[in-house]
């Protein structure tokens, strides 16, 4: 086998291709540890699985000899990274104070952003990028940056107004700096790539040669691909945010799997992702998608494949064909095949209370500082803060009996029943912090609403307006106080 | 010089048989064989009384065996639940002597009584009499003290006078009484190390002095100076109370009747264990997420699976779900099972507070598992069952 490929072109694919690998000490099967080649002209089909999940791709290449080998697929990796990426920590030049930094992070704004790895660098007082990263993520977070704002709206206060404002303009100097210096070192290069009938596999480039051996690909498994699938077509970051949105509430349990991903129910003209774990549930729902079927149809999907696919969705659209075992992922020339979990998911829609007649308006920024705060007192087996919610004040407690030490703040708030009237009497009801905390932090407005009944009894929390023709709310059960 | 210590070691005589007995005076009078009935061909003797004993029935001797040698006998498989329910009151009996207890099993526990012989006039036979007495009236069920001053010796003197008997060691005696018994009586000596004591010349503990510490360090390893001071009468251990050491877990394993893969069987074991191990963890108010789940096979092998459940709890409905899925892991249809146990871990007191959960209605649940907590205090474990384990 033989061809030549941009580097650029090839590293993008391997690193996708590489997410499922397994590492060498978790498969019983080491052929898993490769990456399937095969080239028919120009045509490269390449393919890694953990038997789980299945990456497989066509890459257009300039093909000289057909052929095919498994490639191992970390040392292959290692050697395209240390070939284009000369450089891996990139400095802005431009100077940033660390305060406005350290205002952002304190709000918990910069971990939003930091998907990308990006650090303040103290003795410098610049913004420091570190990691290899190829171009189009690059201008993903940008998108992503963009997609912040509008969702943020404006903030209230102005002086972290001014923080977002100068980091906007450090990461695009950043992002700019970083794509410079990706692309002068990508662009030109080219690799040569041959294998000979002793699976021994020989890169060329510029820099020199490299030679390693791989595997024969007899023994190699592929993906099944079936027909009378049915098929859903969505955007690729409407799919990518939905995912984000409900992540955190998947179960995470090894041994009993009917929570352990997030339930993909596609009902008439609305397409639903839910997610829980028995104590809270996220549910957002589009109409904005496309489907063969008119029917009901529903399925889990595992809690790996929820964390693969954003790794792998660009901006364009992205294609799920699926039937009762397994579903295939189209998004763009990359195929993810995976299994979905063979269990039936809880009846979710009957938990969630129709009946929350009181309703607490909050600003979402002092509740989740409040929140972070209080935390540092909870007891550790519950994590327990109490709200206490009295004419136009929501008092939050915590208190830690073990050690000895608890927290108590005020903030405004309005309180009021579902058909307006003030709520005069005393309310109070207790949450595990850290859910209220993951559950806040997945609301885009400025302001949240929590509906309660009863202090034993589910919780909602809504965003005071919703976008893009989507409809989110979570749902947390609280603690009860013995 | 330290004051002499008052040790007593309370052996229950053919325990399980005396508690069927008692619970069932029909059985007195003939030898009687728990372990199985005379249809389980593969059953193992697991406790015969002594008209049994007399007729050459042994433990862990096949029930067959048992069948040729006593044919009259009365065959059953045990009960469940009443062993663990005598051995508690038995203990309560106890704490009428001595707060100083310290349970060994299910049928024996050290007692020391040192400070508690005032009622008795000092004279510790007296007490130990007035004990022995009073568990046989209250429950009509004997046992068998070993008096010394130390463990070791009252252990191993507790079973010179079976059934129903006192032996009291003086402190000089003890070496005397020691010296003349075969050294496998020594708790801890079994098969292996005999072999090698024997091919030494070592047959009587007295046999023992004949060598020095480095000897046994040498040829016997691990019981070097343990072998050493039993032969000259030195054992200063401490009854260890319960109460003593702070629980961090809390475990319940049954030993099945018969070994058996039938899953559907080994889940309601695991259900019972569950329950027990649930019922002790409200008992002693505390709460816990680390579920174990152990099994120890026909060959004596044993595994075991763990899982840390999302919320803390003491309710069995909690855990039965995961029990079973851990359960799975170790099955294999064909692979005999001889036990299964459960155990928890990370036990924390419970303080009442409790994260809801939305898909389990745990109120009813919790109600109707206390209230039969009380009942199973008031009467006996068995009064009150689910329906999954009635039949075991």
């Amino acid at each position: 086998m033989k061809f030549s490929i941009s580097a650029e072109k090839f590293f993008n694919a391997v690193n996708k291709l590489s997410y499922v690998v397994p590492g060498s000490s978790h498969t019983t099967l080491p052929i898993l540890s490769n990456i399937y080649f095969k080239l028919d002209s120009n045509k490269l089909r390449m393919v890694s699985t953990d038997l789980e999940a299945f990456i497989t791709t066509d890459l257009n290449v300039e093909g000289t000899e057909d052929g095919g080998v498994a490639v191992p697929a970390r040392k292959l990796l290692e050697l395209l990274k240390a070939m284009i990426i000369k450089n891996e920590s990139v400095s802005v030049t431009e100077k940033y104070s660390s305060d406005s930094y350290g205002l952002l992070n304190a709000e918990g704004l910069v971990p939003e952003l930091n998907l990308y790895s990006i650090k303040y660098d103290n003795a410098k007082g610049t913004l420091v990028y570190r990691g290899s990263i190829p171009e189009e993520t690059f201008e993903g977070l940008k998108e992503e940056f963009r997609l912040f704002k509008e969702n943020k709206g404006t903030i209230a206060a102005e002086d972290l107004k001014t923080a977002l404002d100068d980091l906007e303009k450090a990461v695009t100097a950043l992002g700019k700096s970083a794509v410079d210096t990706f692309k002068k070192t990508t662009e030109k290069l080219k690799i040569k790539f041959e294998s000979n009938d002793k699976n021994k596999i020989t890169v060329n480039s510029k820099n020199g040669k490299y030679q390693f051996f791989g595997e024969p690909l007899d023994d190699y498994p592929l993906p099944q691909d079936k027909t009378e699938l049915s098929r859903i077509e969505i955007s690729g970051n409407r799919f990518k945010r939905f995912i984000q949105k409900v992540k955190h509430s998947v179960k995470n349990d090894e041994i009993r799997r009917n929570m352990a991903g997030v339930f993909i129910d596609l009902r008439k003209n609305e397409l639903r992702f839910v997610a829980t774990d028995g104590f809270r549930l996220s549910k957002i729902i589009t109409s904005e998608f496309s489907h063969t079927n008119s029917k009901d149809e529903n399925f889990i999907l595992p809690i790996k494949t929820v964390d693969l696919i954003p790794k792998i969705v660009t901006d364009s659209s992205l294609v799920m064909e699926f039937d009762n075992m397994m579903i295939k992922f189209t998004i763009d020339n990359f195929n993810v095949y995976s299994k979905l979990i063979d269990d039936t998911f809880p009846n979710y829609e009957s938990v969630i209370p129709k009946d929350n007649d009181k309703k607490l308006l909050v600003n979402r920024y002092d509740l989740l500082s409040a929140l972070r705060r209080a935390s540092i007192f909870t007891d550790k087996v519950t994590m327990k803060v109490k709200f206490e919610v009295i004419g136009g004040e929501l008092t939050i407690k915590s208190d830690n009996p073990e050690i000895g030490g608890e927290g108590e703040e005020t903030i405004n708030c309005d309180f009021k029943t579902n058909s307006g009237d003030e709520i005069s009497d005393a309310f109070s009801i207790a949450f595990n912090v850290s859910y209220l905390v993951e559950c806040l932090s997945q609301i885009d407005t400025d302001e949240v609403i929590f509906t309660f009944s009863a202090p034993a009894k589910a919780s909602i929390l809504l965003p005071v307006a919703s976008m893009n023709e989507e409809n989110f709310m979570e749902l947390i059960m609280p603690v009860r106080v013995g | 010089m330290p004051k002499t210590r008052y040790i007593l070691h309370v052996d229950m005589d053919a325990f399980f048989a005396s508690c069927e007995e008692a619970v069932n005076p029909d059985l007195k009078g003939k030898p009687l064989i728990v372990g199985g009935t005379k249809n389980d061909t593969r059953g193992i003797v697991s406790c015969p009384n002594y008209l049994a004993r007399k007729k050459g029935i042994r433990t862990a001797m096949p029930i067959t065996r048992a069948l040729q040698l006593a044919p009259e006998g009365n065959f059953i498989r045990g009960t469940r639940g009443i062993y663990s329910d005598y051995s508690k009151r038995v203990r309560e009996i106890f704490y009428k002597y001595t707060p100083l207890i310290e349970p060994m099993s299910i049928d024996e526990a050290f007692l020391d009584v040192t400070q508690t012989l005032r009622p008795f006039k000092g004279d510790v036979y007296e007490l130990a009499f007035a004990l022995k007495e009073d568990v046989k009236n209250t429950l009509g069920i004997t046992c068998s003290v070993g008096i010394s001053s130390n463990k070791v010796c009252s252990k191993i003197a507790s079973k010179e006078n079976k059934p129903d008997g006192i032996t009291y060691l003086l402190k000089d005696e003890e070496q005397d009484f020691l010296h003349g018994l075969p050294v496998e009586r020594i708790p801890g000596v079994g098969k292996v190390t005999l072999k090698h004591l024997n091919k030494y010349g070592i047959f009587k503990i007295g046999d023992l002095l004949n060598y020095d510490k480095s000897f046994y360090e040498k040829e016997i390893g691990m019981h070097s100076g343990y072998l050493l001071n039993v032969a000259n009468g030195i054992d200063n251990r401490e009854i260890n109370t319960f109460e003593d050491y702070d629980q961090k877990s809390l475990s319940k394993e049954t030993t099945l009747d018969f070994n058996t893969d039938d899953k559907h069987y080994l889940e309601k074991e695991l259900y019972y264990v569950l329950e027990r191990a649930c019922s002790r963890m409200r008992k002693k108010n505390y709460i816990s997420n680390n579920l174990t789940v152990k099994v120890k096979y026909a060959d004596f092998t044993v595994n075991q699976k763990s899982h840390i459940i999302n919320r803390f709890s003491n309710v069995e409905m909690d855990f039965y779900e995961d029990s079973l899925a851990l359960f799975d892991k170790l099955y294999r249809k064909g692979k005999q099972i001889r036990l299964v146990g459960v155990r928890f871990g990370d036990l924390r007191d419970n303080d009442g507070n409790l994260q809801e959960d939305m898909f389990v209605k745990e109120d009813k649940f919790r109600s109707l598992v206390e209230n039969m907590d009380k009942i199973r205090k008031k009467y006996d474990y068995n009064v009150i069952k689910f329906g999954k384990t009635f039949d075991i």
